[in-house]
């Protein structure tokens, strides 16, 4: 099938009734939680994912997805109207953002933001459908070695992008992958710190460790913070931006989208770091850099198209690799699983329906949240003033329940509580979470495909570097790895010459 | 305190034995007077899961009480079956699970039941297409062209499982021990994985469970053998590894089991409505879509099924060096 035909039945798909309202559900639910600071896409994902046990696996893609997107679109909202970031992927957005809504301009901030992720997002899925499909067929050609250095190189991706501490990300990265040796080891199937418990044979689940990390742990921060944000009192007015806007903004949706685009692909990157790159950008190509931090719409439509870019693209290798690029991908590959179907090379061919119903469906979110974003601003609004008395404890409420309902298990509740606590404890010493949930996945796979290499070669090493697409990846790793010793040395160096 | 504290326990105590007497209900009332649990030991969606959900729905217009599915995955499959021996033996919770989670994975972990003992068998009801495959270029057209091949060609051949000790990697240790061969196996995690491998030319073959019906049918791969007792209806052509020689069969056979100290009585009717919900052809339409094959075995058969292979799959299994002695006891 090729990628017109493909768009064409993956229509006849997401057009079916039922997938027609999951996308709108997903869609709301995503704004939903990308409008309410302290829940992000990961956690409602993990949160939201046994409710669709009961549904066919393309249905409930295309609402996780719809949530994926929904969320990027939301994010903005808070980060313009009351300096909170709805979620990671829109704090760049408040700097100029909510400095824009207090020079009265909120109603064009906010419509740039979705126009801006209309179109970025748009340009996303059209690579999405186009390099996907040929990507499936390259990816059948990628035997265990070469899968270990593209591991390899995106966990050297993973660490290089970290937004903090590169030292912190290794250990976070390190610890995902020590918690993913718990279980049977995949090759001999023997146990592995399992202590003889029943409940740990299979291993920890990602989802009750994501849910306490990305949910539970930011009801424990946010209860600290007492004094509530407020909401500015503006009229929000003229979200059609006018040409002279539409002028300034056209470059920095263009180049934003092309960062998020590759950002998105990239393991260890996605939407969040391509906002602070595009923002980054931005600012150094501006004539005007003093402008930025005082209401330049550059600065919000940079990284709003940024991260929907992202949000798009960083399907394509889940999908054609079966390899997730970041956290919430990571989170969407268990839901695959969850549904009996692997993603990867044989995705397009043996389960069409999703991989191009899930790819329609999100053409047509973009569409039905660039509709429903303009009008229903106000409504988000309102809902940002629900008290947190209320708020926090209905998510504490969703996470047990999301954490109980993927296995039925008490003991994945208990695994939810401790990772809430661990959240807390690593927001607190400034360590990020999305780096070990990412060790958490791909550790498995990393080690597997080691294994499975060896157990190829008989033993040899050789076969990493006998086969060219491994060795362009371990080539790129070791360049990863030798730059910022360069940049030291050239830094120290400087002053003596 | 202390006498309050007492005071409530003693209450407390009392309260339990009566809500026990009034939801126990009268013993004479006509079993089933409520709804029946199935627990599942793996995540929806998968073949275990699929199968027992088309016969629940098969028993239940039988029963006319409703068989609901609850999914308890974990432990490979031995959470299911250690949190049935913790509910009441009354025939309201049952358990399906694969005969490999009572004869495989106990010996490979310790688990907290006897496979022979602790359970009664209701019935066996299905297994999965196991067979071996190549990519449909292969230049092999057999099985014996395959061996022959392997045989002049030491240390060549790679070959894909679902996974080290699985029933699919003891068929093929099975085919090498008899032939003197050496080959290189690379486990896998499951059919889709080891399929991808097959096909994307990483391995010369494979041994799979039903995911290769999709890939034999749009002629990606080339079934060689069926590792099965019988020849599978789908390929009359297709021998099995036991007609090449080869004493092997599948020994994963999907089961629904009840607790070994059920009410006779109770057993008997389930055996009853169980054999004949099998028969249900909507059930058995299910099945084929879901690339199973319905078998047959009551509970005695089961118990002698499970006997033969548990010896069968400890040698292998310690042949292997995945263990050194089974990690449970069988009875």
């Amino acid at each position: 099938m090729d990628a017109l035909n493909g768009l064409l039945y993956g229509l006849s798909v997401a057009f079916e009734f039922h997938n027609l309202g999951l996308l709108l559900a997903g869609c709301l639910l995503g704004t939903l939680v990308g409008v309410l600071p302290g829940l992000g896409p990961v956690g409602a994902i993990s949160i939201l994912l046994p409710l669709t046990f009961q549904l066919p696996p393309a249905g409930a893609i295309i609402m996780l997805a719809g949530i994926y997107n929904g969320a990027m679109y939301g994010g903005s909202t808070t980060s313009i109207l009351i300096n909170v970031p709805g979620e990671a992927a829109s704090a760049v957005t408040c700097l100029d953002g909510y400095a824009m809504a207090r020079k009265g301009r909120a109603g064009t901030a906010l419509g740039i933001a979705v126009f801006g992720s209309f179109i970025a997002g748009t340009v996303g899925l059209i690579g999405l459908q186009l390099i996907g499909g040929p990507l499936s067929v390259l990816a059948l050609k990628f035997g265990p070695p070469e899968y270990f250095a593209i591991i390899l190189m995106g966990f050297t991706f993973i660490v290089y992008l970290a937004q903090g501490s590169m030292i912190k990300a290794v250990l976070m990265a390190l610890a995902g992958i020590l918690l993913s040796l718990i279980g049977l080891d995949p090759i001999t199937s023997e146990q592995r710190f399992t202590f003889g418990n029943i409940h740990l044979f299979e291993g920890l689940s990602v989802v009750p460790l994501a849910i306490g990390l990305f949910g539970l742990a930011e009801v424990f921060v946010n209860l600290e913070k007492t004094a509530p944000a407020r909401v500015l009192q503006v009229k929000i007015k003229n979200m059609f931006p006018n040409k002279s806007q539409w002028l300034r903004a056209r470059w920095a949706i263009v180049r934003g989208t092309v960062i998020g685009f590759f950002m998105g692909i990239l393991p260890g990157g996605g939407p969040v770091l391509s906002t602070f790159m595009a923002y980054g950008v931005e600012k150094r190509v501006s004539k005007h850099p003093e402008k930025f931090g005082h209401g330049a719409i550059e600065g919000v439509a940079a990284p709003e198209s940024a991260n929907n870019a992202a949000a798009s693209t960083s399907f394509i290798p889940l999908m054609t690799l079966g390899i997730p690029p970041n956290v919430v991908l990571a989170v969407l590959f268990g839901a695959f699983m969850i549904h009996g179907v692997t993603p990867g090379p044989l995705l397009m061919t043996q389960h069409p329906e999703i991989f191009w119903g899930v790819i329609a469906s999100m053409y047509m979110g973009n569409v039905i949240l660039l509709i429903l974003n303009l009008p229903l601003i106000p409504l988000w609004v309102q809902v940002l003033r629900i008290p947190d008395k209320i708020l926090y404890p209905l998510i504490v409420l969703f996470c047990l329940l999301g954490a109980y309902s993927v296995h039925n298990s008490v003991f994945d509740i208990g695994v939810m509580l401790l990772f809430g606590m661990v959240g807390y404890l690593l927001n607190k010493f400034d360590f990020e979470p999305a780096p070990l949930v990412l060790g958490f996945v791909l550790g498995p796979l990393f080690e597997v495909n080691l294994r499975r290499s060896l157990l190829m070669s008989q033993g040899s090493f050789a076969i990493f570097v006998e086969r060219p697409i491994a060795l362009v990846a371990l080539i790129v790793c070791v360049i990863l790895i030798i730059l910022p010793f360069i940049q030291a040395i050239r830094k120290t160096s400087r002053p003596i010459s | 305190m202390k006498n309050h504290s007492r005071f409530f326990v003693a209450a407390g105590v009392i309260m339990l034995v009566v809500i026990s007497l009034i939801c126990s209900g009268p013993a004479w009332a006509e079993y089933p007077d409520r709804s029946i649990t199935v627990l599942v030991g793996f995540v929806p969606g998968g073949s275990m899961d699929l199968s027992a959900r088309a016969l629940a729905k098969s028993a239940e217009k039988i029963l006319g009480q409703p068989v609901m599915i609850e999914n308890k995955p974990g432990g490979t499959g031995t959470v299911a079956l250690a949190a049935l021996l913790s509910q009441k033996p009354d025939g309201y919770t049952l358990c399906a699970t694969p005969s490999s989670v009572l004869i495989r994975v106990s010996q490979q972990q310790k688990v907290p039941f006897k496979p022979f003992t602790s359970f009664k068998t209701v019935i066996g009801f299905t297994e999965p297409q196991l067979g071996l495959v190549v990519k449909s270029d292969a230049p092999w057209k057999t099985l014996k062209d395959l061996t022959a091949y392997a045989a002049k060609n030491p240390g060549k051949l790679k070959y894909a499982t679902t996974g080290v000790g699985s029933t699919t990697h003891a068929a093929v240790e099975e085919i090498a021990s008899k032939d003197k061969l050496q080959l290189i196996h690379v486990p896998y995690k499951g059919s889709m994985e080891a399929l991808t491998a097959l096909l994307g030319g990483h391995v010369e073959f494979a041994a799979l469970t039903s995911e290769l019906v999709p890939a034999v049918k749009s002629g990606q791969a080339r079934l060689l053998a069926v590792i099965s007792e019988k020849r599978s209806v789908k390929y009359p052509d297709v021998p099995t590894m036991k007609e090449l020689g080869y004493d092997f069969a599948n020994d994963a056979v999907f089961a629904i089991v009840a607790p070994a100290d059920i009410d006779p009585a109770v057993m008997k009717k389930l055996e009853g409505v169980f054999a004949a919900a099998a028969k249900n052809s909507e059930y058995l339409e299910t099945l084929d879509r879901i690339n199973m094959i319905p078998v047959y075995y009551d509970g005695r058969a089961f118990d002698s099924f499970l006997r033969k292979h548990w010896k069968i799959i400890n040698k292998s299994l310690i042949a292997s060096g995945a263990i050194k002695e089974a990690a449970t006891k069988p009875e």
